[in-house]
């Protein structure tokens, strides 16, 4: 989850009132926010993602004034008319097809503001631009751009300017190739023929979308007015970053102006502030949270969330401002309407549904058969079914085919799942090399397995191992094991003697049950041992409990 | 009970063990003596004689004195360098009356007859001793020789009386008082206690003589011979030494993961819950899609979730595809604007370790769409995660549903209340949340651990009508992922959680069986 540094002093300087530490952590925990750290004058806190309006301090102090009925309904913008144009090339339509824009003029910002404006950029990058593939943000100080402004695709060495925080003017392929921030975005652009750019009326760069900016037009804490484009391959996408960027910088002191932008096929004028009317069912809503509400309470719950409400007949009518972008669906209301009364007034109920309790067959049996391991000496082990092929195969000596292998892993531990719990159970001898022995140990758990008949590709299996580690572990020794657990759950099971890479040749037996080999019982090879750094003869039994018939 | 035992037959002071009685006799015989040498008289161990004396002088037949009378002296590491070379206040009193009775520090110095800590040392003791004189001289200190020792002092001989090895502090006779003056200073002498214990019979033994000799003999072991025979009605049995050590003795156990999932099933099939069960390899269509998580989803990005290599894909299931997509695309018929993308059946199609178990849930709401539905899950999910103190790759959701015609948000809370309140955890709070299946949403924190901390452990919600709507569910569904190894981390007392999937006998084995108590004493 994204976080968010809240200064107790610069909420409060948006609120309008003091504010104590300790109410701010309440009132943000009742919106729903995540409280990280907390020391005397600040808050850290988490937002959720579909917030991404809480990417600013003035954002979450919105919110809080409503919480907090300092300020409750809908926040009003208004957008002054500009003459300002941004003219879109058709040709960007095969590399990034849409762009909006506003200027927002009459700010005064110092280091403390600028940082947060930036830092709302680089949060409404990943969470509304997925890494700015969807979306990404130009931010220029105004007074350095010479409107017309172009939106045009062209040859990657056709033009060359300064990139932000550069020297030296680059043409952009130089950019993608030896900057820091061109290497990590260069993905985006990957396989165009041209690469956009937003340009002004002198021919000089602003933006190269969505890689960086020009350092001509960088903003620092004595820029007053911000042109701001917006670009990307979604245009609501675009439009919901854009104005949750224009909505905070109007609470932060300044005038949004529209930007005339002109399609080839279509003009509109950015930003468009207009809310959104919503209908619904008050009877349906209040149901859901459980509560039987007079509408007069939830239209004040609905104005406490910075909406603006009125019943009309027997609806609620709800208007949403613009920065809103998470409201799909009239269900979201009711988490309004419950954030508005406030979770922690809402007392749990049980409910009456009445239902008998059961496990599944797997669970009741696994109780069975781990009294049984219990009381025959073993204690349990669990171990991830997540492996890895160096121990579920090479340590083994036996080839990896056909294996739930792992895509993408993130480590060589885990590249792989396990096809049987042995490689687990040795390695937990390993790690108790250091604990007296006799040491046995069972699991009882599942192993993947390959099985083209479901839709999914890929069945669990129940299994049961057992080792035995000890100065004189014998063959015996287990045998006469595995003959009780053979008495206790009735299995039929028959030894043929059968060598395994992982066993000593000769000491070694499958487990047939009904002819279908059902599991393997013996002495583990020395080598194997060596592998997993055991210094104890250990013999193991592995039972594949679905092949049994007992489930 | 008392009473009984005063007036059987057998008197307390006259069961005897075989080695009581040897020792007895020999004491009787030839008067008090040490451990040592009642062991080397009778053919003893040293140990055995001392544990019988102790239980002889508890029936009142010896007594034991400790006598701290031999002390052993012997050279320390110090003391052998200075029984060659003279100690360092001899050789500096030697050096200044060699060169006329007075010297300054620096000459001393030059002259390298003693390092630089012996000449501290040297200094210190030859004035204490009265020898020499400091005297400040400008910025210089020197040393005036006022009374040279002529004859060795009974330190010298004391160390020159040990140079030959250890030998018993008595046997310094006059030289004994020196002896402890040097060995107030480091390293010169060492001087060791031996305590010597001797054993003396009592007035009562030797009165008692000859009787001792009849005294029945006593075993420490009922043997089924003994029992057979009848004999043990003619001996008398050892009373258990308290205080001796045992070997421990490790019961078999189950994992403490076992112990507390089974708790937690247990406590939903208490609470009306029937066990459900899913795939590990999920297909994304039920990880992901159905529960309308976007396809472009951050939680669907190859650094969050594991896929599958090969294969790599199934199917996702035809009777919900299409009204799935519609739900995506632009809302379908859920009254939802939808996520207005394309939606695509390749990504649907795209096999993964699950990432919640809310696939199986939703899963099995989709075949049991008629109320009601209480199922739950205690089962293993999967995040592409780097392992950590603190983060695991997989690790245990504990699920459930709850689908009735009027179930509320608040009857969520009762659910989620009531369960914890059975693990023994009684403060349970919520929290607005998000997730994109579920509205409301919210965080579940209880307070937990040694510190008494809000912790998350997990969130709940309602499932969105754009995933109800496309199973053909029409009521709401209460649904909730709470988390179980952070639980565990808590009731175990854990720092790493990897230490849950390591195995390691002597963790599993410092875990008590009812560890639920531990939870439930922790309720305030």
């Amino acid at each position: 989850m994204p976080a968010i540094m809240l200064k107790t002093n610069r909420i409060a300087e948006f609120l309008g009132r003091e504010i104590k530490t300790e109410e701010l952590i309440e009132a943000i925990r009742e919106l729903g926010l995540a409280i990280e750290e907390a020391g005397t004058d600040y808050v850290k806190a988490e937002y959720n993602p579909n917030r991404p309006d809480y990417s600013s301090i003035a954002g979450i102090a919105r919110a809080l004034q409503g919480i907090l009925g300092i300020k409750t309904g809908m926040p009003r913008y208004r957008v002054q008319k500009s003459d300002v144009k941004l003219i879109v090339d058709p040709k960007v339509k095969d590399v990034r097809p849409f762009v909006v824009s506003a200027i927002v003029k009459n700010l005064e910002l110092n280091d403390e503001s600028l940082e947060e404006i930036i830092a709302m950029q680089e949060d409404l990058h990943w969470i509304i631009g997925r890494d700015r593939r969807k979306v990404a943000i130009g931010l220029h100080d105004y007074s350095k751009v010479h409107p017309p402004i172009y939106y045009k695709a062209m040859l990657p060495d056709s033009v060359s300017f300064i990139p932000l925080g550069g020297r030296n003017k680059m043409t952009p392929k130089e950019i993608l190739e030896e900057t820091s921030t061109g290497s990590k975005y260069r993905w985006i652009l990957d396989g165009k023929k041209y690469f956009p750019f937003i340009i002004d009326s002198r021919n000089e760069v602003l933006s190269f979308p969505p890689i960086i900016n020009s350092s001509l037009t960088e903003l620092t804490s004595r820029t007053k007015d911000i042109f701001i484009d917006v670009t990307g391959t979604d245009f609501k996408a675009i439009s919901d970053a854009l104005n949750i960027l224009v909505t905070t910088l109007h609470d932060m002191g300044g005038t949004i102006y529209s930007v005339d932008v002109i399609y080839d096929d279509k003009h509109v004028i950015t930003p468009d502030l207009s809310s959104t009317k919503w209908r619904i069912n008050l009877k349906e809503q209040s149901a859901l949270i459980g509560i039987d509400l007079r509408p007069i309470h939830a239209l004040r719950a609905l104005r406490r969330m910075r909406l603006d409400a009125r019943i009309v007949g027997d609806e609620i009518e709800i208007d949403v401002p613009a920065y809103r972008i998470d409201i799909m669906h009239p269900v979201d209301f009711a988490e309004e309407i419950a954030i508005g009364i406030g979770y922690s007034q809402l007392t749990p109920l049980i409910p009456y549904t009445a239902n008998f309790g059961k496990l599944r067959p797997e669970s009741e049996l696994s109780r069975l058969i781990r009294l049984l391991m219990i009381g025959l000496g073993f204690t349990e082990a669990v171990n991830t079914t997540l492996s890895n092929k160096q121990k579920e195969y090479e340590f083994l000596g036996i080839p990896n085919t056909g294996s739930p292998n792992i895509l993408n892993p993130a480590s060589l531990e885990y590249d792989t799942l396990r096809v049987r719990l042995l490689p687990g159970l040795l390695e937990s001898l390993s790690i108790n090399k250091h604990n007296p022995t006799p040491q046995k140990f069972f699991e009882l758990g599942d192993v993947l397995q390959i099985d083209e008949s479901v839709p999914e590709r890929f069945v669990r299996r129940l299994s049961l191992c057992i080792v035995i580690s000890h100065s004189s572990a014998s063959f015996s020794e287990i045998k006469s094991i595995q003959e009780e657990i053979a008495r206790s759950l009735q299995l039929d099971l028959k030894m043929i003697a059968k060598d395994y890479p992982f066993m000593m040749p000769g000491r070694s037996v499958a487990l047939l049950s009904n002819d279908v080999e059902a599991g393997y019982m013996g002495e583990i090879h020395p080598a194997v041992l060596e592998k997993f750094k055991i210094e104890m003869p250990v013999t193991a039994l592995e039972l594949n409990l679905s092949l049994l018939g007992i489930l | 009970m008392t009473k009984k035992m005063d007036d059987g037959p057998l008197r307390d002071e006259l069961i005897l063990h075989p080695i009581e009685k040897r020792i007895l006799l020999f004491l009787t015989k030839s008067g008090p003596a040490s451990f040592a040498a009642i062991a080397e008289k009778t053919a003893l161990d040293e140990g055995a004689v001392a544990k019988a004396a102790q239980w002889l002088a508890l029936k009142n037949l010896v007594k034991v004195e400790e006598n701290i009378t031999d002390k052993k002296v012997e050279l320390g590491y110090e003391g052998k360098i200075y029984a060659e070379k003279g100690l360092p206040e001899r050789r500096l009193v030697d050096f200044l009356e060699k060169i006329g009775g007075e010297a300054e520090l620096s000459d001393i110095r030059a002259s390298g007859i003693l390092s630089e800590d012996e000449i501290r040392i040297g200094v210190i003791w030859a004035k204490k001793n009265g020898w020499i004189e400091i005297i400040r001289k400008g910025d210089e200190a020197v040393l005036e020789l006022k009374k040279y020792p002529k004859e060795r002092t009974e330190e010298e001989i004391v160390l020159q009386l040990l140079k030959a090895g250890q030998r018993s502090l008595a046997s310094l006779g006059p030289y004994a008082s020196a002896c402890e003056r040097l060995s107030k200073r480091p390293n010169i002498v060492k001087i060791t206690e031996e305590v010597i214990h001797v054993v003396s019979p009592t007035d009562m033994a030797i009165r008692m003589g000859d009787e001792l000799l009849s005294a029945i003999e006593e075993v420490s072991q009922l043997t089924p011979e003994l029992i057979s025979s009848g004999k043990w009605r003619e001996v008398a049995f050892s009373r258990y030494n308290l205080s001796a050590p045992v070997k421990p003795t490790y019961s078999a156990r189950l994992h403490p993961l076992t112990m507390l999932i089974d708790m937690v099933k247990e406590t939903f099939v208490e609470m009306g819950f029937e066990e459900v069960r899913g795939p590990l390899v999920e297909l994304a269509f039920w990880n992901f899609d159905a529960l309308f998580q976007p396809q472009d989803h951050p939680a669907r990005e190859m650094h969050d979730t594991f896929y599958l290599a090969n294969p790599s894909k199934g199917i996702p299931p035809a009777k919900f595809v299409d009204s799935v997509r519609r739900t995506h695309e632009d809302g379908g018929d859920t009254g939802s604007k939808g996520w207005g993308y394309k939606w695509s059946i390749e990504e649907a199609s795209k096999l993964v370790l699950r990432t919640h178990t809310t696939a199986t849930t939703i899963r099995y709401l989709s075949e049991h769409n008629e109320p009601p539905v209480r199922v739950f899950t205690v089962d293993r999910v999967y995040r592409n995660e780097k392992v950590d103190w603190k983060h695991l790759a997989e690790l245990h959701q504990i699920e459930g549903i709850l689908m009735d015609r009027s179930v509320s948000l608040r009857h969520l809370m009762g659910i989620i209340k009531e369960f914890y309140m059975r693990l023994g955890i009684s403060n349970v709070r919520f929290r607005p949340s998000y997730f994109p299946y579920t509205e409301p949403s919210a965080e579940v924190e209880v307070l937990l651990g040694e510190n008494n901390k809000w912790t998350e452990l997990g969130g709940m919600g309602i499932f969105r009508p754009e995933v109800t709507r496309p199973l053909g569910v029409k009521y709401p569904v209460l649904a909730w992922g709470l988390g179980l190894e952070r639980l565990a981390m808590a009731v175990f007392n854990l720092k790493d959680i990897r230490e849950l999937y390591r195995n390691d006998l002597s963790w599993i084995r410092s875990v008590p069986i009812n560890f639920s108590k531990v939870a439930s004493r922790r309720r305030d």
